[in-house]
């Protein structure tokens, strides 16, 4: 099993000041995060809103070896830019956003992008 | 497992649970990630916010175990630090001085069961948001 980008054609932009958030909310079972990306398609950056649903398990790791050979990533990978995701049992996945040396592992069942009505914060 | 009973709740539900990560290239004090848990305890806001945070665990509980005991305790021992330490080694991470200085908490909500790896943790009686302050992301999350 390899885990792979979800959204190839985004990059994460570089920024001097880096926060990232990823919310889980009880009543709904869905998790949240803002990104600032690249859209290589579009040629453009943009504000983006990836929601997770049916949300299974949020856990935070550090970037390990025993973490890269788990999710069948290179070494050379630049650290999961942006989401990557490796598909296990019948509808679910697991998703893996970089969060410095450390890493958010989201079980849930799909994801959306959304650009509308999403500002850069948290 | 040895432990301590830091609070136990008589009615607690979950309302979200929030990873923060900072990356502060200036203040490298601010390095280490928040970990945030907000509920409603008797019906009242209350958020708890750790700090300096290693690693964190939150999965839904099966039916069959116990789900009636809602609580946050402090492990005793240093299992999963020492476990820590040693996958730390030859990895790229920040550095850490004193690695005593952190603590196993965890937190058993209804169905829900967060094991925290932090140096502390406060509490606010108030919810402090990000996302849902705007109307447009608080739709999103519905």
């Amino acid at each position: 099993m390899k885990a792979e980008a979800v959204f190839p054609f985004l990059t994460e932009e570089s920024k001097m000041y880096r926060s990232k958030t990823v919310e889980y909310y009880h009543v709904s079972k869905k998790a949240l995060t803002i990104l600032d990306v690249y859209d290589k398609n579009q040629e453009k950056s943009l504000v983006l809103g990836i929601i997770f649903h049916d949300v299974k398990k949020l856990n935070q790791k550090l970037k390990t070896q025993l973490l890269y050979d788990e999710f069948g990533i290179d070494q050379d990978d630049p650290m999961f830019e942006c989401l990557y995701s490796i598909r296990n049992e019948k509808n679910t996945q697991t998703f893996l956003l970089s969060l410095g040396d450390n890493v958010a592992i989201i079980k849930a069942e799909s994801v959306e992008l959304v650009t509308e009505g999403v500002y850069a914060v948290g | 497992m040895k432990n301590k009973i830091l609070e136990e709740f008589d009615s607690i539900i979950l309302d979200s649970s929030q990873i923060k990560y900072l990356d502060d290239a200036i203040d490298e004090a601010e390095l280490l990630n928040q970990f945030h848990i907000r509920a409603f305890v008797n019906g009242n806001e209350r958020e708890y916010l750790f700090y300096e945070v290693l690693e964190v665990t939150q999965r839904t509980r099966p039916k069959t175990e116990s789900t009636t005991n809602n609580k946050l305790i402090l492990v005793e021992n240093n299992d999963w630090i020492d476990k820590y330490v040693q996958k730390r080694k030859g990895s790229y991470s920040i550095e850490i001085k004193d690695f005593s200085l952190f603590k196993h908490y965890i937190f058993y909500i209804r169905d829900y069961e967060f094991n925290i790896l932090a140096e502390g943790y406060n509490t606010i009686n108030k919810f402090f948001e990000i996302f849902r302050k705007y109307e447009s992301m608080k739709n999103l999350i519905r």
